[in-house]
Order: structure tokens, then sequence, then C-alpha cells
């Protein structure tokens, strides 16, 4: 019985310890699967399943002419997920035989090892793709990818900037634009196991790459080209450390071409600023419109009213304001046909320094034109708390006031068009998948600044610049040109006074004159030895609105249909071969290698000259025309010019260096200068032309 | 002076608690196995098809040892118990599997010789210590023949090495010396040299001392333990309570490892969740708890020792395989019996249910 009841006493002992060990584990149960339990399945998720984005294709750039101007192409890249130590080594050894590297040297390289994923090369040729693809061991992987091409290499390539390897904008619209342009990526999930295998759980990505938006330009790609190659010439000619151009259509704001030229940077494949926005200088002289436009409007004085210009020297109090001529007494006209300082400064003193304020303001002074642009700069005018007769001064002339290229054209614009200060605008609309045009930007008007009795006035003021001002290099045969010249001192930082040697040499103006379409501005820093703005940059403008007046592109039309989504349809663009000093016959063949045609003067002989220059680009099936003479000519004779354009022909002449002269439109009929006519060197040729 | 009628049934609730754990087991093995085996084999129903075999063999086992006269047979309990440790030499000739020499590969068939040698050392320690003539009370009896016999075979077990066994048995040998009355200063004798051993053997050899390690920093947070602990908590974890859905688990592929051994109770956590579990629990419980029912109605001391130590063997094993699982002891390679896969533990504690199920109809109503 004693044994009886010790037995159950001992069993009790065992039963309470089975239940203490239940309750424990049950306890731990609740502790794991429910305090714990949202955490870890989190953790279990995250290291069982993944995503994997597909990426959407990038929206288009086109041009105004619907034109594309960055494409994209489909690429394969090469990455490796080795899955054990035996792949890892498979995968170096075949990469060191294949991309021809020392032994041993890949895995430290390509950073390889198990379960690691590691990029090999990006964006592989064709070839390569195809030849990895036959041979490559297990764990390297060919992915198919996107990259962005741009069928006119460097030509605008500051507007459109730079997209990273995975087509992310870095610089330029395509940073600008980026959200839209990159459209939204798709999503696939799938579930990995332990040893890294991966699997879709779905047929179906969990949300579909959406494309990106492509976008149409107000840029016209040729004046484009015409403004950079005249731009970098102009440069080198007049030896500029910096030369900054824009024009845009004064009626609406659509900026036709922009574009900086510094001889000093050497690799342009790379991001850049685009520093007609993102550097500001002090206008100078150009801005006498801004202070003019007030005094107008404002009736300060008469158009026959004179004023005193002291001689070129104005002293006030410990300042001075100087003019580069000496001048005595001018009528306001003539203040700014020849840019007198005093002039203008004595009239703003009358018109009062927070009016010339505001008004500078009200010309979008200080505003930025883009919005979100990277790296635009605003500008800004200084307000000092008292205006000062100097401080008033200054302003009307262009110092103590800081402005992006962009803007000064701007302010032009609102000269050319009669008063009104447009948006600049660079969106022209978006493009469908079938290339119609949707959603087209309208110009936005920002103010109405002066009456068009003030801005004919002004204008009329502005073609006497050119017509016997300070702008009488800028004066065309072609066209007819007004603006105003700019050469202001630059500020030296270090001597913390304006030098007297460093000069911004600026021409802005806007042409035809008397009915204005395009306006401009050129803006070169530092020219030498000269560096008055009419005799540099207002030259390049000279030649830049002269090649725009021949092409006359259909610059204010919106296309009505893209010319192609895919980059098969549109034309291909040639660069130009040299055909100088090659046989006729031999020529002919190069240019149709290039899918090209040679248009020529002669049958016979070899090329003197051709149009256009080598090294341009040009579309294919377009034409060259070459001037041929006979090798045993040593006098430049005179070439037939009959059938061609006025373009062609104004080349030749330039080449020549001969004056001349062009009435009528169309291709030309009549030479003054017969063919075979020997050259010289004062002659005068004049051209009739006719409209085929 | 009878008070008792002996009943002739034999225990329908353990039997069903058995056969609803074994056909659980068939389904979660085939859930958990079934990527690894296409994985390894080619083939995903690998795992179940032997599995299957084992049950049938376990069913024709269970059969048997339900009819047979366990006290009859127990008195060939001792010398089986040489041939055993004689089979627990012969491991260390075989081939390792995992690092260890567990199993006896007899062409076919590869036994455990250490499960045969805890089953067959409970029905030993039952039958001797039933025998009148032995004096529990006296310490020499207890430690002769006990301590050399039972002490040579945990050294084997021991070495090959597979420290979850050991420990097993050795409880359980000590659980029967309890029931059976030893004195608890004589049990004490045997109880706390083993704190010392363990820390020697692990701290002064290294023997599994990155595991302690683990163990110290994982009872808090689980997720500081070693790779196994980690995953095993992290899957009980993405279980929650209702589980993500059977065969919907993703930890089996390859996260967890032995999913469908060792850390079974976490891939069925993760897929039928704690509600899942909690049934599996009580039917454990309802096991245990019928067991020792059983013995406690026991009319003989053979079969009131037999009984519990058949029980206490099989809730230690449970014990301290749930224990590792949710991460309250440090790991210890121990299968789950009736759930995870492996012929061994199958058989083995399906002999512990049928010799349980045969106890049960000698019950006496107390």
């Amino acid at each position: 019985m004693k044994l009886k009841k010790k037995k159950n006493i001992r069993l009790g002992w065992v039963f309470f310890f089975v239940c203490f060990v239940f309750a424990s584990v049950l306890a731990r149960l609740v502790h794991l699967q429910i305090y714990l339990a949202p955490e870890y399945r989190k953790k279990v998720q995250i290291q069982a399943e993944g995503t994997q984005t597909i990426q959407a294709s990038r929206g288009l750039i086109y041009d105004r002419n619907g034109m594309i101007v960055a494409n994209n192409i489909e690429s394969q890249s090469l990455s490796a997920w080795p899955n054990d130590k035996q792949e890892v080594k498979e995968i170096a050894s075949f990469l060191e035989d294949f991309l021809n590297l020392p032994k041993g040297t890949a895995i430290k390289k390509f950073n390889l090892g198990v379960h690691h994923y590691s990029w090999i090369k990006r964006n592989l040729s064709d070839e390569l793709a195809s030849e990895i693809e036959k041979q490559s061991p297990k764990g390297l992987y060919l992915e198919d990818g996107i990259v962005r091409s741009y069928p006119f290499d460097f030509v605008g390539k500051q507007i459109i900037g730079f997209t990273d390897i995975d087509s992310k904008g870095l610089s330029g619209f395509e940073l600008w634009c980026n959200k839209e342009l990159a459209g939204d990526s798709g999503v696939f999930a799938f579930r990995r196991d332990g040893k890294r295998n991966c699997f879709r759980i779905r047929e179906q990505a969990i949300s579909q790459p959406v494309p990106g938006q492509s976008k149409v330009l107000t840029i016209d790609w040729q004046l484009q080209e015409i403004l950079e190659e005249e731009l970098r010439e102009g440069v080198i000619k007049h030896n500029a450390e910096l030369g900054m151009a824009v024009f845009l259509n004064n009626r609406n704001g659509e900026i036709i071409a922009m574009a900086h030229f510094d001889p000093n940077e050497k690799n342009r494949n790379k991001p850049q600023k685009l520093r007609v926005l993102t550097d500001l200088y002090e206008p100078g002289s150009v801005y006498k419109v801004i202070a003019a436009a007030g005094l107008l409007e404002n009736s300060i004085m008469s158009l026959d009213d004179t004023i005193y210009c002291e001689n070129g020297r104005w002293q006030m109090g410990r300042n001075r304001l100087r003019d580069d001529h000496k001048h005595e007494w001018l009528n306001f006209r003539s203040v700014i046909e020849l840019s007198s300082n005093i002039g203008i400064g004595k009239y703003a003193v009358e018109y009062g320094g927070e009016e010339l304020y505001q008004l500078s303001k009200k010309f979008g002074i200080g505003t930025k034109t883009l919005d979100g642009w990277p790296g635009e700069q605003a500008g800004y005018i200084s307000k000092p708390k008292r205006w000062s007769d100097f401080n008033v001064a200054s302003l009307s002339i262009g110092h103590a006031v800081a402005v992006n290229t962009l803007q000064m054209a701007n302010v032009m614009a609102a000269v050319a068009n009669g008063g009104t200060l447009y948006k600049p605008k660079l969106i022209l609309c978006d493009v469908d998948e079938k290339g119609n045009p949707f959603n087209q930007q309208r110009s936005e008007i920002i103010a109405e600044l002066m009456s068009k009795e003030t801005a004919d006035t002004l204008k009329s003021f502005l073609r006497g610049v050119v017509e016997r001002g300070t702008a009488e290099l800028v004066n065309s045969q072609i066209v007819t040109i007004a603006g105003k010249t700019g050469t202001a001192q630059i500020y030296d930082r270090e001597r913390k006074r304006y030098s007297y040697s460093k000069y911004m040499a600026s021409f802005a103006g806007f042409f035809p004159a008397e009915n204005p379409l395009v306006t401009g501005i050129v803006v070169m820093k530092n020219p030498q030895p000269v560096h008055y703005g009419g005799h540099t940059s207002g030259v390049t403008f000279r030649k830049i609105a002269e090649r725009y007046t021949i092409i006359h592109p259909d610059l204010f039309t919106v296309p009505t249909r893209m010319i192609a989504e895919n980059s098969d349809k549109i034309k291909k663009t040639q660069v130009v071969p040299n055909l100088m000093g090659q046989l006729l016959a031999s020529a002919k063949q190069e240019t149709e290698n290039k899918m090209l045609h040679l248009k020529s003067t002669a049958d016979s002989g070899f090329v003197v000259w051709q149009y256009p220059q080598a090294d341009r680009l040009i579309f294919e099936d377009d034409e060259i025309l070459v001037v041929v003479q006979s090798n045993d000519e040593q006098e430049q004779k005179m070439a037939d010019l009959t059938g061609m354009t006025i373009r062609e022909a104004s080349a030749y002449m330039q080449h020549l260096n001969l004056d001349y002269s062009v009435t009528g439109n169309g291709k030309v009929y009549r030479q003054s200068l017969k063919p075979g006519a020997i050259v010289q060197n004062e002659s005068v040729c004049k051209l009739e032309c006719k409209p085929i | 002076m009878r008070r008792s009628a002996k009943t002739k049934s034999i225990d329908e609730g353990l039997l069903l608690a058995y056969i609803v754990l074994v056909i659980t087991g068939l389904v979660m093995i085939y859930s958990t196995s079934s990527m690894i085996a296409e994985t390894k084999f080619g083939s995903n129903i690998f795992f179940l098809k032997r599995q299957l075999i084992w049950t049938i063999l376990s069913v024709i086992a269970v059969y048997g040892i339900i009819k047979v006269n366990l006290q009859r047979l127990a008195i060939y309990s001792a010398p089986a118990l040489f041939v055993i440790i004689l089979m627990l030499s012969l491991v260390f000739l075989m081939p390792s599997r995992n690092g260890s020499h567990r199993w006896l590969m007899l062409g076919i068939i590869n036994i455990q010789p250490s499960e045969l040698f805890k089953f067959v050392m409970i029905v030993y320690l039952a039958f001797s210590l039933s025998n009148p003539k032995r004096k529990i009370e006296e310490l020499k009896q207890l430690l002769f023949p006990y301590l050399p016999l039972i002490g040579i075979g945990l050294m084997l077990i021991l070495l090959e090495p597979d420290l979850g066994t050991t420990i097993v048995i050795a409880l359980s040998a000590l659980g029967i010396l309890f029931l059976a009355g030893a004195r608890m200063k004589h049990l004490c004798y045997g109880i706390l040299p083993i704190p010392a051993v363990a820390t020697f053997v692990v701290f002064g050899l290294g023997y599994k001392e990155a595991r302690i390690i683990d163990y110290v920093a994982s009872i808090a947070d689980p997720l500081k333990g070693s790779y196994q602990v980690k995953q095993a908590a992290l899957t009980l974890g993405a279980g929650g309570f209702f589980g993500m859905g059977l065969g919907e688990g993703r930890q089996k592929l390859f996260f967890l490892p032995y999913p469908h051994t060792d850390f079974i109770f976490a891939a069925i956590g993760e897929e039928l969740g704690m509600l899942g579990l909690m049934i599996i629990l009580m039917l454990f419980f309802y096991i245990i708890f019928r067991g020792l029912k059983i013995a406690s109605q026991q009319p003989d001391r053979f079969g009131y020792l037999l009984a519990s130590g058949i029980t206490l063997s099989l809730f230690l094993n449970i014990a301290i395989n749930l224990g590792v699982v949710t991460a309250l002891i440090p790991v210890t390679g121990l299968p789950l019996p009736f759930l995870s896969y492996g012929g061994s533990s199958l058989m083995v504690s399906s002999a512990a249910i049928a010799v349980l199920l045969n106890l049960s109809k000698r019950r006496v109503k107390t």
C-alpha cells in the first residue's frame, strides 16, 4: 500500500514535468507565432521573394521637324550570378580567355562570388553577344536592355543631355523631363529558394511597364547645327574663352536653337551644363534696350531733345562714367545707335532707379525661364537702399545686373514683337505611339511691356545701330538685321574692379528688321584682340541670320505627323566627305558610296570647292555641290552658278572672297561674272534669281 | 482482496491519436520533402514512398506486438542488449553520414542500433527491476549491473556522435529508476556529475561549443542564433496563427534545413500555423497522458515500469525535438516521433505505442 502510494506520487511528479514542458512549448509558440509573427513573416518574405523591374522604353525626343534626335536601341548586357565555387572558377577562366585578361585577375576585377550578382559588361555589340551566347559557361547571363542613341552625335547634345547606363536622365532635357520620358517600369515578382534558384510565380507581371512620353522640342536641328558651327568658328576666330548663343521665335517664344562653345572643353562625351541657362554675365549695353523702352514709354524726353554727353567722361562724385567714343550733344536716337553710356545714364537718372528696377523685373530679369531646368540661374539685379545717380546710370547700361543668355534674348524678343514678353518654350508638343502630335504647348504671355509705337520707335533705333551705329559690320546684304551691341567689362574678382582688358562682347538682335521673325543673341567672353560686340559676336550673329534666312525653314508650323517612330524609317545622317583636290570621277564614287548625290559645275576636272564643307552632317540622298576646274588652270575661274540655290551660290561667293548681291529669290538664273571668267578680288558679282 | 477487474479492450483513444499523427506525418513529409526529393533524386515522392513502406512495416509490427506476451519476451532482453551493444560497436566500421556513424547498413535496410538500444534497454530495466529479489533502495544493487551495461551503450552512442539520443536514453533510464522507487539521494549521484561532465566536454574538449554559444544568444532572440535556429524560428513566425496553407510554405525550399526530418515541426508550423501545431501538441499530450494512465493501471510492477518507461522515452524524444525547433534548448539532431521522415524512428515510436496498447489490455480499474 505504501509502495502503491509512492508509485503514484512519483508518476504524479512525472506528469507534472510533462505538463510543464508542454506549457513551455506552447508559450514559446505564442511568442514566435503571434508576438513575433509580423516581423518574421516580413523577413521570410524578403529572403524568399523578390521583384525584378522591367525597364520601360524611354520616350523619344524629336526636333520640331519630326526628326528623331534621341532614340532607343536594344542592347545586351553581360552579368554573372554563379551558384557555387565551381561556376565562379569556370566564369573567371572564360572571361580571362574571352577578354584577354591575365590569369587569375577576373574574380577580383568583376567581383565574382557565389550567389553574388555582378555586371561584367554593359551594352555589348551584337557580334560579341552572339559569340558569348554560343559558348558561355553556367552562371553567366545575357540580359536585354535599352540604350539611348543620338543620331546627330554632338549637335544639340547640350540641350538633350545625357542618360546613364540605365537610361536615367543625367543632364539637359533628359534630366529636366526625366520623369515623363522615363515612364513607369513594370514589376515581375519571383520566388527564390535557399540555393538562389529563382522562379517566376506568375506568367504575368504584377505591373506592366508604361512607356515614357515622347516629346517634340521647339529646336530645329538644322538651325541648331548652323548655330553651333558659326559659334565655333566665331569663337575660334576671335580667340574667345567662351561663346554662347540663343535664337528664338519672337512671335511665340519658341526656342529655335541654343548652344555654347568652350574651346577649352576637351571631353564633350560627358554631361555638360547648358551654359546659356546656367552661366550668368553682365549684359552691358544690350541692356540699354530696357532702359530705352522705359524712357520712350514714359516720354521722359522728346525725340528731338539732345543731351550733353560730357565728352566721354561724366564725373559723379567719386564715380565716373565713360564712353568709348567722345560725344558732345546727341539726340536719343544717336545715344542708342552710338551706344553712349553717358547719354542713356543721364536720361535714366531722370527716369528713376526704382522705376528702372521694376521695369527690369517685368522684363524677366531675375526670373527663371525654363522652370526647373537643372542648374538654371535666375540672375539678379542689385538693389541699393538708396538709389544714387551712379547706381541708376550703372543699371541702365547693364552693370550691377546678371542675366543668363536666354533671358537677354527674350528681352530683345519682346522688343522685336512689339512689346509682348513670352515665356521661352522648349517643348512643342507630345507624340503618341503612332507618331501623332498631341498636347500642344500653348505660348504663354508673361507681360505686355510697351505700346506698339514705343516698340516701333525702338526697333527703328536698333535698325540704325546696324545701319550706321556700333554694329555696321552686322549689316547684311541678304537680310535686314536690327539689334544692339554690348561690350561689357568683365568684373575682376581678384582685383575687385572691372577689368580694362577683358570684355563680354555681345550682340542681340532680330530679323527681318521690318517684320521680325527670329530674335537671337550671341555672346563671347573675352575675345582678342578685337573686343567690340559689333565686330565679334555681331558678325557671328549676321552669319547665322543669313544662313537661317537662306534656308528659310518652316519655323512656325507644327508638323502634322512625326517622320517615324522607328529609327529604321528615318533618314540616316552622313558625314560630308572631303572631296577637295579629287578627280571628279573619284569624288563621284566616294559620294555614291555614302548614299549621297554629287552636283558638279563641269563634266571633268579637279574639285576646287565643295558645298557643304567636309565633316558636316547631312542626310542620305542629299546633294553635295562641287566646283571643278581642269588642273592646268592656275587662276580661279568663275563657275557656272545657274541652278544653284542662293545658299549654295552665296557660300561659293564667300569662298572666292567676292562681293556679291542677290536679287529675287529661288535659284540663280543669271550671273554678272560669266562662267570661266578669271576672278579678281575687286570684282563684284550680281546674281539674279527666280523661283523655279 | 480483489478491487479491480481486468479489461480486455485496448486503448482506442491512444490508437486513434497514433493513426492521426502518422497520417499527418505522411502528408507533411510529402509537402516538405517533395521539392528536395525532386531536386536531389528526380522524383517528388522519393521520401513519401519510402516512408509509406516503413509505415506499412510499422503497422505490421504494431499488430504483432499487441498480440505477443511481453512478459515472456522480456526474458530475452538481457542477451538482446548485449547483441545491440555489439551492433553499436559495429557502426564505427560503417562509412559516416553527415559526419556521424549512426547507421548500420545491412544492404537494403539501414537501421540505427541506438534506437533499438533505447527500446530494449527500457524492456530490460522494467523486467529486471520488477524482480522481487532486487532491492532498488540499495546503492550497490542500483549500480550493478545497470551502470556498466547502460554506461557502455551510452558511451558508444555518444561517440557516434549522437548527443540527442544519448540524453534521451540516459534520462529515460534515470526516469525508470525514479519510478521504480530508487532513493532520490542515489539518483542525485547519477544526475549531479552530468552538468560537470557536460561542461567539461563542451568547453574543455570544444565539442559542440559553438552550438552552445549560439544557444545562449538565441533564447531571447532566435535570430541571433545559428542558421538552423534562426531559420526554424523564422519558419514558425512566418506561419503565424493560421499558417500559410498546406503546401504554401516557402522555408522548406532550402532555407530551413531538414524540413522533413528534424525540423518538420517548424515546417508544419509555417503551413498549418499555430492552430495546426496546437492540435499536434494536444495529440502528443494525449498520448503521453494515456501512457502514464496505462502505467498507473497496471496490475504488476513489470507492466507499470514498462509502460511508464516507454512513455517517458517517447516524451523525452518529443520534448527535446520541440525544444530544439522552438529554440528553447541547444540544437541536437533528433527526429520528432510519428511525424519526421525516417524508418527507424517511426518503427521504434510505433513499437512504443504497440507496447502501450498491449499493456492497455491488462489495465485494472482502480
